[in-house]
């Protein structure tokens, strides 16, 4: 029966796989992770091809059952793929859904570490660094063009995720990945991220000497800082910051940890008569 | 203390639900902090406790299944707690910390304790090809999850604004100094997490380029963005296409 029905999957069919998609990573386990927000995502496709209970459940299961992890906003591209499969297993019933389960494992690593490295490790801890800096002057604008910027990227990525990766299937990454193109892009992001790290630091953590001394024969109140600030302004914050990337990336500290330690420092190295 | 409360809460439930579905970044610091400081009156405010907390924040990513410090609950409590029982903003951050922490064990339960069962009510429909079934799962998740968050946010705020003005009150003003200094430090964490984020190494001298903008020319910050823009497009532009895998 379902052979005479068969059409492929309308643009109706792939924005509600794009909006049932945003439950991706609702609902996390251990042993699966975000197998339910794939299963989710492709129920669409599900309900279109499969009328009877026998097969809508065995289709669900399958990919209830597998583990599935990646990052949530690249998750999309694979969720395109998927898709594609899928259309063409209602189509022709020649390929198994070990095709499906092959796309996802060689996909769900490399697209986690672009998602993590560049959506949540570059982009925005970059833009929210702007958004700060806007922010510590009082501007009232700094949370929107943050909003704005984060939002529009995310939708951007997962419509392009799921139009663009059904039509043009897996092709579509490994040409992206073999031109180099992705290569360059995360460089040239990085790019941005070092140069604006290296002007946050200088602007936005503060490391102040309280040790002086007074020249003698005069009245004169030297202190350190303004010493160290003729020669190389806002040195300390900078080798400050540089230190404790030293610190979490050689020598394994964990960021929580520091965090406590230099709460405490701070407040100790204040009494002390070290910081000001 | 009803009111602010509320409206705490509900400022995390917006971040909760947006991290656990369309995540626009609700979740952070310089969203959270200011809508509160909005909602209770008290916008610049809100946008100073919300920065320097998303800076110490600024880079923790979620890598695979490790929970990591909460900035949703910590910056809106702090900001709450801030602005109703007029606490200095050095406090407000430093109070920050602890919630963060709780957040994060928060996390870890919500992850290996609650998800599980939740996940698995997916199962029954699942096998009977319950497609209605399936799909409320994570609704019901997204519930679950979100309570987990309201109630310690409702009372840190209604009962933790007393208690931490009256600390406040006693607090001698050397040590609300000395807590602005260890929280003018915490930056740097931020600042340090996202540079373990950064794989390109050899553009590490750019670092230098940057501090020097600001601390030497005193660029102001869109200043340094368009530098490293124009910087950006020039190097995609010239450096040799190279094909390597990405990983």
């Amino acid at each position: 029966m379902e052979e005479k029905k068969w059409e492929p999957l309308s643009k109706k069919d792939l924005w509600k796989v794009f909006f049932r998609s945003y439950w991706i990573r609702t609902v996390n386990c251990p042993d699966r992770m975000q197998s339910l927000g794939l299963t989710c995502s492709i129920t669409p496709v599900v309900e279109k091809y499969y009328p009877t209970k026998e097969e809508r459940a065995e289709v669900m299961t399958r990919y209830l059952d597998e583990y599935f992890l990646t990052n949530p906003v690249m998750a999309e591209w694979i969720i395109g793929i998927v898709i594609s499969i899928e259309e063409k297993i209602a189509q022709t019933g020649a390929i198994t859904r070990d095709a499906v389960s092959g796309v996802k494992t060689a996909l769900m690593g490399p697209l986690a570490a672009i998602g993590d490295g560049l959506y949540n490790g570059t982009l925005r801890p970059v833009i929210a660094g702007i958004a700060c800096a806007l922010a510590l002057d009082g501007n009232p604008i700094a949370p929107i063009l943050f909003l704005i910027v984060m939002a529009g990227v995310n939708v951007f990525i997962r419509w392009t995720g799921i139009f663009w990766g059904y039509r043009q299937g897996a092709s579509f990454f490994t040409r992206l990945q073999e031109s180099g193109m992705l290569k360059k892009l995360i460089e040239a992001a990085s790019l941005v991220a070092f140069m604006v790290v290296g002007a946050f630091a200088a602007t936005n953590v503060t490391v102040n000497l309280g040790i002086s001394w007074v020249t003698e024969g005069t009245e004169t109140v030297t202190t350190l800082q303004s010493v160290l600030d003729g020669i190389m302004p806002k040195c300390l914050p900078l080798g400050f910051t540089l230190f404790t990337w030293w610190l979490i990336e050689k020598k394994h500290l964990k960021p929580l940890l520091l965090i406590v330690l230099y709460l405490l420092g701070g407040i100790l190295l204040y009494y002390l008569g070290i910081l000001a | 203390m009803l009111i602010p409360a509320v409206i705490t809460t509900l400022v995390v439930v917006i971040g909760i639900t947006d991290e656990l579905t369309l995540q626009w970044q609700t979740t952070r610091a310089i969203v959270t902090g200011p809508l509160v400081g909005l909602l209770l009156g008290d916008l610049q405010t809100g946008l100073i406790v919300g920065a320097t907390i998303e800076m110490m924040f600024l880079s923790n990513v979620i890598v695979g299944a490790a929970g990591i410090p909460d900035v949703t609950m910590a910056s809106a409590i702090a900001t709450a707690l801030c602005i109703v029982s007029d606490v200095p903003q050095e406090v407000a951050i430093t109070l920050a910390v602890p919630v963060a922490i709780f957040g994060q064990f928060m996390s870890t339960i919500r992850f290996s304790v609650l998800g599980v069962p939740l996940a698995h009510l997916a199962d029954k429909p699942a096998a009977q090809g319950d497609v209605k079934g399936v799909l409320r799962t994570p609704v019901i998740g997204l519930i679950v999850l979100n309570l987990l968050y309201i109630v310690p946010t409702f009372i840190a705020v209604y009962f933790g604004a007393d208690l931490v003005s009256a600390a406040v009150d006693k607090m001698p003003t050397e040590l609300i100094n000395a807590f602005g200094v260890g929280s003018n430090l915490l930056a740097a964490v931020g600042f340090a997490m996202l540079l373990t984020m950064l794989k390109s190494r050899k553009l590490l001298p750019v670092l230098f380029i940057g501090y020097v903008l600001a601390a030497f020319l005193n660029l102001s910050i869109i200043g340094t963005v368009i530098v490293a823009l124009a910087a950006a497009v020039l190097y995609a532009t010239f450096s040799k296409p190279e094909v390597e895998e990405v990983s």
